[in-house]
């Protein structure tokens, strides 16, 4: 090989090393990057569960107000709190999915009792 | 010694039975429920054409002959005795203005269970006996009690046992806040609620007489008048308002408060649709 074929090679190879260097700097966080994200996360877990609580919650009182409340449905809500307190994530927000549903059953047969009522009157 | 002595209180449920079967025809109230009562209670007689109408009085003791056999035998030692005795001293006992019940109540208090509940026009709402209990109490500066067991429920029982034998007349007058409240105490009664979808009808109207796990349904005619109950279960004395609310808890419906004006129309309701019938409190339940 020809001195200058051996440079022209060294040059791609040490190019190569950089881009490969930068890549993997990129990919790699530093301490402070990883806890920014973690705490980041853990925002975003937190952000989810309560809006997803609140929502199960604003069911449940339009049900109570309907008086057609569930027995159940707050200490869903309560148990989904204390889990999500305990770092069970995924069972808290099955539990609060169960208020939700709940809620929502109740209000509904709020509304379809509200007329069927009628035709189980003894005439 | 009891002043509430085991075969007196035997022989008052005797005489309370047989009262309720002479009196019945002249008691009748006519008003704005008349159909409703009419049909009401004859598609139950229909349904139980053994049963003597005086008898829904005594619940699912008036299809079972077995429970009424244990049930009369509980009545020796009536377990509500003690609340009784409770009741009298409470009722008798002067507030501390020097006034007492006796100051609220027509006759001194005595003998009138059968007037209540009943839709009061000044204050538009159904005011129930333990209602008015309260009511006298606030009005004589004394605290108020719980509405669905303790004092309350030995007070309304000494109330309803001097009242026994006594016919409730109710009937909804032509008012517009009383047919209001009765339509709406129907209401409640025939909507179906709570997780497993039953309204107090589908018990106590669809499946009476049937065995509901290892009790037998009573029918809703004559459900209001022997209350307040002993009942085993609470190892306790305890107001309908009570066992509305345990009803509730058992169709997964989040029980309401007691003598919440939901409660209140349904009481009005039912007792209207079980005019003619007499009072027989307090009782013993399981």
């Amino acid at each position: 090989m020809h001195t200058k074929e051996i440079k022209k090679l060294i040059s791609l190879l040490l190019v190569a090393g950089i881009l490969l260097f930068s890549s993997a700097c990129s990919k790699q966080e530093s301490p402070d990057a990883t806890a920014q994200t973690q705490m980041s996360e853990k925002s975003q877990a937190n952000s989810e569960f309560e809006n997803a609580y609140l929502e199960a919650d604003k069911l449940r009182q339009q049900a109570a107000e309907l008086e057609y409340e569930w027995s159940n449905t707050e200490s869903f809500l309560l148990d989904a709190k204390k889990e999500f307190a305990d770092g069970n994530q995924d069972k808290a927000m099955h539990l609060v999915e169960q208020a939700r549903q709940e809620a929502e059953l109740a209000i509904q047969q709020a509304k379809t009792e509200a007329k069927a009522w009628k035709a189980r009157v003894i005439k | 010694m009891s002043v509430f002595n085991k075969s007196l209180i035997q022989k008052s449920i005797g005489i309370g039975v047989l009262a309720g079967a002479l009196v019945f025809t002249a008691s009748v109230i006519a008003g704005v429920a008349d159909q409703d009562i009419k049909a009401f209670q004859s598609s139950i007689q229909k349904k139980f054409p053994a049963v003597e109408f005086a008898e829904f009085a005594n619940g699912a003791y008036a299809f079972d002959m077995d429970a009424r056999e244990q049930w009369l035998e509980m009545e020796e030692f009536a377990p509500y005795e003690i609340a009784l005795e409770e009741g009298e001293e409470l009722f008798n006992t002067p507030f501390a203005n020097g006034k007492s019940y006796a100051d609220c109540f027509e006759n001194g208090g005595i003998g009138v269970r059968q007037n209540y509940p009943y839709y009061d026009q000044e204050q538009n709402q159904v005011v129930t006996l333990e209602l008015a209990i309260n009511q006298c109490r606030e009005k004589n500066g004394e605290a108020l009690l719980g509405y669905k067991k303790g004092d309350i429920a030995s007070i309304s029982a000494y109330m309803a046992y001097t009242s026994r034998g006594n016919t409730f007349t109710q009937n909804v007058p032509d008012d517009p806040g009383a047919v209001a409240a009765y339509e709406k105490g129907k209401e409640y009664f025939y909507s179906r609620r709570g997780q497993l979808n039953f309204s107090c009808a589908s018990c106590h109207i669809q499946s009476s007489g049937n065995m509901l796990r290892a009790e037998l349904l009573s029918s809703a005619l004559g459900h209001v008048t022997h209350w307040p109950v002993y009942r085993s279960k609470w190892g306790d004395m305890g107001t309908l308002h009570r066992r509305i609310a345990g009803c509730n808890e058992q169709v997964r419906a989040k029980p309401l408060a007691g003598q919440s004006e939901t409660y209140r129309n349904l009481e009005y309701f039912m007792t209207v649709m079980s005019q003619g019938l007499n009072v027989n409190g307090p009782g013993s339940r399981k």
